[in-house]
């Protein structure tokens, strides 16, 4: 299986009143062809940083260090030129605000168009004709109708089919979604994801999808990284994940979702505490001060992601000292 | 669409009305005898009484608002007193060239403002915007008397480009209209460069780059557009500014439009003058709304006029 | 007339400030004052085109509306009159007819010139019976009509719609107009000379409406207008069967409508105009300095002194200037060579309001309780003497269309302000500010006048006449003995008799400080070098009728 994309030591620094600080910090992942991988965490923990990084659409002001490898090209190195080239066309993208995230002034059709028209060279009818296709894959019934109309004039499901049809449109080899269903009812964030699935599967379109509900994550992943303060705690298969986690953060998260099929009905247990602030990170484990297993080292010394099995990552000195 | 302009058109003959009303009390409150200006000092009394009877200046102040009313009604603004022709054509001669000037001035003032206002945007807080911001202010803080008088000077004069003043056609108006827009665009290049920058932290900024727009094309197409809504809102504010400057720039170059007519009116208390031109420029002020706002509706789909 | 410019001035600001080749600031008044040159005796060139800026458009056309020197400058050009004044003198002269006076200077008997209208029509008679009824018409509303009406005989009763003609104006035959006057009139000459009075073609202004005879003018004139652009320019061409053989010179004027004193400046600094005078009111004020300093331009400039007067009137019947103690604190508190210092040295001083350039009347000196010499230490005392140890307030009222009548009225106040008279100024536009004046309210007023005609009785019969007040007589002077003295002189024939009763009646006005004479005004005008011919009549606009352009 090849890789299409592979983060070799991603970090990402803000100036914060004439500092640099990392938002991400030394993040790895790679995704393979026509697979899909779960970028998980809470909001602030540097996953939509890390996303926006890897395509170069964060402020000239931001700090990217690492590699960022599609189909082996490294996207960082990239001219600004060879950028446009491959956003929209090869690489897709999908986000989390499907109200704001389409021009008011523009119709719809012309905003799908264009994706088509910036990187084809193919007439007016053509492309109208092409996006009028797209408009029923995704799923909008009277397609001729929407292309004249205006976002505003849409609701917000449509509005994320609209947004998929412009990501998916040139057919591109990778999907970025970044809480694509977040903002949306659960009906329909149930079809949103419907859809995703069905057309990655049926284009073969690798998917980053980026994500804090760990629901999303069990029906649509491959495999999983949880971040947590601009660091991936946690790497795996989906299954490795849900069922045989170690990260005690991971463990946070997955206590609290509400399970119906669980006979104690006991109230959701919440992470307790607050993310660390970017500017005052403490020295060791990132999570240490919300952390119910924290020891003294954990404050001391930040834990290496370590290979805890095949295909599984964890950040976390507990397994250092079963090993020990 | 239709039925909004019907009722803007309904909603402008009652500012009209009132306009007139206000006008008629104000050039009343304000003692001038124009039957003696007429005629001169060595007119005999009989003589001034007739022409005051003449004028119907001898009737109760209501009366003479009726009689004028019921005479714009079919059409008749009456006639000037000083000038002895009837205020429709005189205001009819010039409307042309103060139209001319005023649009001239509308579309300078976009064509300096709007640039300025988006490479300050883009160029927030570095060098380009500094310059470009100290000269909109310097812009704005010109007297425009001096601006004037400069553009008359180096272009008209040194340069012998353009017609040092007077009135003529569109190069006659150019200098007075860059002296409008010089001294005017900054507000346009301050308005745009705010509405610029809050735009492109739009999402569907970030949208259109994710499509693989060009910089360029993300400023110009899915930017500019959004971001002169607001601009457009001025616009439509401006125009009484607008009319207002063009009045005195009128002046500075003798350019002889409705302005200088207005002017002259009021220097001469030439009431049925004064009233013409201020209905006139309230006719204008209105259309100009109408139609910003008819911009505004296809610029910004999002307005409905239901 | 009472002093007004059509033109409106907006904002002021000197081309000086431009950094102009003109800039350069002496506060000193240029060289001495040249008299207004005779007609040349050069010889002139035929042919050529003079442009000119004109500060409005011109008021009227139509000779029995045209009541101010911009339409001056146009109907002098387009019409004739009987008679007119001959080159820069106040000398009568035969223009559209010859005349005899007889019964004791009751009966002129005018004999008119073989001349056409522009569409071929002769001039007879009856193209003046109508214009001078046309005058009297109150539907004309005609400024003219106080000038023949009650004078000539029958006047009044047409004016009043009680005859169908005017008694008093026969014509004898198709040639011989014969005008019969109520009295003896040392003024009648002057008045025909007037534009009121100029021959109009009877079938075209009874066959066209009155607004448009003031648009599309039909006279005799020398120059016939072609083309009026609306707000933009008009355009005269020579009259080729001009009844005076051989005038005019020039084959087209053209009037570019431009009111803007530094487009002026500019405009003639580049020679794209060859003249700034009557088409502007002169030299605008404020470039005067600038210009008549400059070498470059100086040679440019032709000035002479009118016959008019600037003055602060001061109301014998309202206010503190009721008394006439107060009335000479102020005559004493005035320093006038201050304000011609402040005028650019345009003005000349005046002590009496007949002015220095009046062929007759005109007294060097006044009696010692007629003349005010600048005093404020007397000043004070008189106000003590009259009851005001420590002044008053008071205010000075003008009107602000011209930038020079505001800047007297701050000096003037600045002067009463030394003597402890606090006034503050009350500036308004000319019509408001006309409307009060003659409602004679007004304690403290700057005004001036510009004579109708030479003559000693349009100042002192108009302005100071009990019978006059308050519209022209706006101080309310009223003294029985110059109402006497007044009504006497204006029955009287010309001559030494009639200036003795004006000085007389003037040194007992003086006396009594109704007004604060200012200063004679000096009217600049500037010529291009290669426009030649021009000369400034007093009583007249431009002689672009014996002016020509030389090749430059």
């Amino acid at each position: 299986m090849s890789e299409v994309l592979n983060i070799t030591s991603l970090s990402v620094e803000f100036n914060i009143n004439g500092e640099y600080y990392h938002a991400v910090n030394d993040v790895s992942f790679h995704i393979n062809a026509g697979e899909t991988l779960g970028l998980v965490g809470e909001s602030g923990c540097g996953k939509s940083v890390t996303s926006l990084a890897l395509v170069r659409l964060l402020a000239k002001s931001a700090k990217i260090s690492g590699k960022a490898l599609y189909n082996g090209r490294n996207l960082l190195d990239l001219s600004l030129e060879e950028m446009h080239q491959i956003r929209g066309k090869q690489i897709g993208m999908i986000f989390q605000e499907p109200m704001t995230s389409l021009n008011p002034v523009y119709k719809i059709g012309s905003q799908i168009s264009e994706t088509l028209r910036l990187h084809n060279k193919i007439s007016n009818d053509e492309a109208k004709r092409q996006s009028l296709e797209m408009l029923r894959k995704v799923g909008i019934a009277r397609p001729e109708e929407i292309m004249e109309e205006y976002p505003h004039q849409l609701s917000g499901g449509m509005r994320q089919r609209v947004m998929i049809a412009i990501a998916m449109i040139n057919n591109p080899q990778l999907l970025i979604a970044d809480e694509p269903t977040t903002a949306l009812d659960v009906t329909i964030q149930a079809q949103i994801l419907d859809l995703m699935r069905n057309l990655s599967r049926d284009f073969k379109t690798s998917l980053l999808l980026i994500t804090h509900d760990l629901g999303v994550v069990a029906e649509m992943c491959d495999r999983v990284a949880v971040m947590y303060a601009g660091q991936i705690v946690e790497q795996g298969l989906v299954d490795d994940i849900f069922f045989n986690t170690n990260h005690p953060y991971t463990q946070g998260l997955l206590n609290a979702i509400p399970k119906i099929d669980v006979q104690n009905k006991d109230r959701l247990q919440p992470i307790v505490g607050n993310v660390p602030s970017l500017t005052r990170m403490p020295k060791g484990c990132r999570f240490a001060t919300r952390c119910p297993h924290a020891m003294d080292r954990c404050k001391m010394e930040s834990p290496p992601l370590m290979e805890i099995r095949e295909n599984h990552q964890s950040r976390c000195w507990l397994n250092d000292a079963k090993v020990v | 669409m239709v039925s909004y302009i019907i009722r803007r058109i309904f909603g402008a003959l009652i500012v009209l009305l009132g306009v007139s009303i206000i006008t008629f009390l104000l050039a009343y409150a304000v003692p001038a005898d124009p039957a003696r200006a007429i005629v001169g000092p060595h007119a005999p009394e009989y003589l001034v009484l007739q022409i005051r009877k003449q004028l119907g200046l001898d009737e109760p102040l209501p009366i003479q608002y009726i009689h004028y009313l019921g005479n714009i009604l079919r059409g008749n603004l009456g006639t000037s007193y000083v000038l002895n022709q009837s205020v429709t054509s005189l205001i009819g001669q010039r409307i042309g060239a103060t139209g001319l000037l005023a649009g001239l001035a509308f579309v300078f003032e976009l064509i300096i403002g709007i640039p300025i206002g988006i490479l300050t945007a883009l160029r927030d807080r570095k060098l380009t915007d500094h310059v470009l911001s100290t000269g909109a202010l310097i812009g704005i803080s010109l007297p425009v008397f001096f601006v004037g008088l400069e553009l008359m000077y180096w272009v008209g004069f040194r340069l012998g480009w353009l017609p040092i003043g007077g009135t003529g056609g569109i190069l006659f108006a150019i200098l007075p209209a860059l002296t409008y827009a010089i001294t005017g665009a900054a507000y346009y290049a301050r308005l745009l460069k705010s509405s610029m920058i809050d735009v492109l932290n739009q999402d569907y900024i970030r949208t259109a780059k994710a499509k693989g727009a060009s910089p360029l094309r993300v400023v110009m197409r899915h930017a500019l557009r959004n971001a002169l809504i607001p601009a457009l809102t001025y616009a439509g504010t401006d125009v009484a500014a607008l009319l207002g400057g063009v009045v005195v720039i009128e002046d500075i170059f003798g350019y002889s439009g409705v302005g200088q007519l207005a002017f002259q009116a009021i220097g001469n208390l030439d009431v049925p003058l004064i009233m013409g031109t201020v209905l006139f420029a309230t006719v204008f002020v209105v259309i100009f709304n109408l139609i910003v706002d008819i911009l505004y509706g296809i610029v910004d789909p999002r307005i409905s006029y239901s | 007339m009472k002093s007004k410019k059509m033109r409106i001035f907006g904002v002021v600001a000197s081309v000086a400030m431009l950094g102009t080749a003109l800039a350069g600031c002496s506060s000193q008044a240029a060289q001495p004052l040249k008299t207004a040159p005779a007609p040349s005796a050069a010889k002139p060139v035929y042919g050529g085109s003079l442009t000119m800026d004109l500060s409005s458009q011109f008021p009227h056309l139509d000779p029995a509306k045209a009541y101010d020197t911009t339409s001056y400058e146009g109907v002098l050009q387009l019409y004739n009159q009987l008679v007119t004044y001959k080159g820069a003198t106040n000398e009568i002269v035969p223009s559209l007819a010859s005349y005899t006076v007889s019964n004791g200077g009751k009966v002129y008997t005018f004999h008119i010139k073989n001349a056409k209208f522009w569409n071929g029509d002769p001039v007879t008679a009856q193209s003046f019976i109508t214009e001078f009824e046309r005058v009297l018409n109150p539907v004309n509303q005609s400024g003219g009509s106080g000038f023949i009406d009650p004078l000539i005989v029958g006047s009044d009763a047409y004016a009043k719609g009680h005859a169908k003609t005017i008694s008093g104006m026969k014509a004898i035959n198709k040639n011989t107009l014969q005008i019969t006057l109520e009295n003896p009139s040392a003024t009648f000459l002057y008045v025909i000379a007037m534009p009121f009075f100029s021959a109009v073609d009877p079938s075209y202004v009874n066959s066209h409406p009155e607004k448009y005879v003031d648009l599309h003018p039909m006279g005799t004139g020398p120059f016939i207008l072609q083309t009026y652009v609306p707000g933009q320019k008009y355009v005269f061409v020579k009259n080729p069967h001009y009844f005076q053989k051989g005038i005019p010179y020039l084959n087209q004027i053209t009037f570019n409508i431009n009111n803007s004193p530094q487009a002026v400046m500019l405009n003639f600094e580049q020679g794209n105009t060859g003249l700034i005078s009557w088409n502007q009111g002169g030299i605008p004020s404020q470039d005067y300095l600038p210009m008549s300093t400059n070498p470059k331009f100086a040679k440019d400039i032709v000035k002479s002194v009118q016959v008019a007067i600037h003055y602060i009137g001061l109301n014998t019947k309202y206010g503190p200037t009721k008394n006439v103690l107060v009335r000479k604190a102020l005559e004493f508190a005035v320093d006038k060579q201050q304000i011609i210092r402040l005028l650019g040295g345009l003005g000349v001083p005046a002590n009496e309001p007949i002015p220095s350039s009046m062929p007759s009347a005109y007294e060097k000196t006044l009696p010692a309780n007629a003349t005010y010499t600048y005093n404020p230490a007397k000043a004070k005392a008189l106000l003590k003497q009259a009851g005001y140890p420590n002044g008053f307030k008071t205010t000075i009222y003008t009107d602000n269309s011209s930038p020079d009548d505001v800047r007297i009225a701050e000096a003037v106040q600045s002067m009463f302000q030394k003597i402890g008279v606090n006034a503050s100024i009350n500036q308004t536009t000319w019509g408001t500010f006309l409307t009060n004046n003659e409602a004679g309210k007004q304690s403290i007023f700057k005004l001036a006048w510009i004579e109708d005609f030479p003559d000693p009785s349009d100042f002192l019969n108009t302005l100071f006449n009990s019978n006059q007040a308050p519209v022209n007589n706006s101080t309310n002077f009223s003294n029985k003995q110059v109402d006497a003295l007044l009504n006497k002189g204006a029955l009287m024939p010309a001559g030494t008799a009639r200036n003795n009763v004006y000085k007389q009646a003037q040194n007992i006005i003086m006396s009594q400080a109704p007004w604060i004479p200012l200063y004679y005004p000096i009217y600049p005008a500037a010529v291009q070098p290669w426009v030649k011919g021009f000369y400034i009549n007093p009583n007249l606009t431009d002689p672009l009728q014996y002016m020509w352009v030389v090749s430059h």
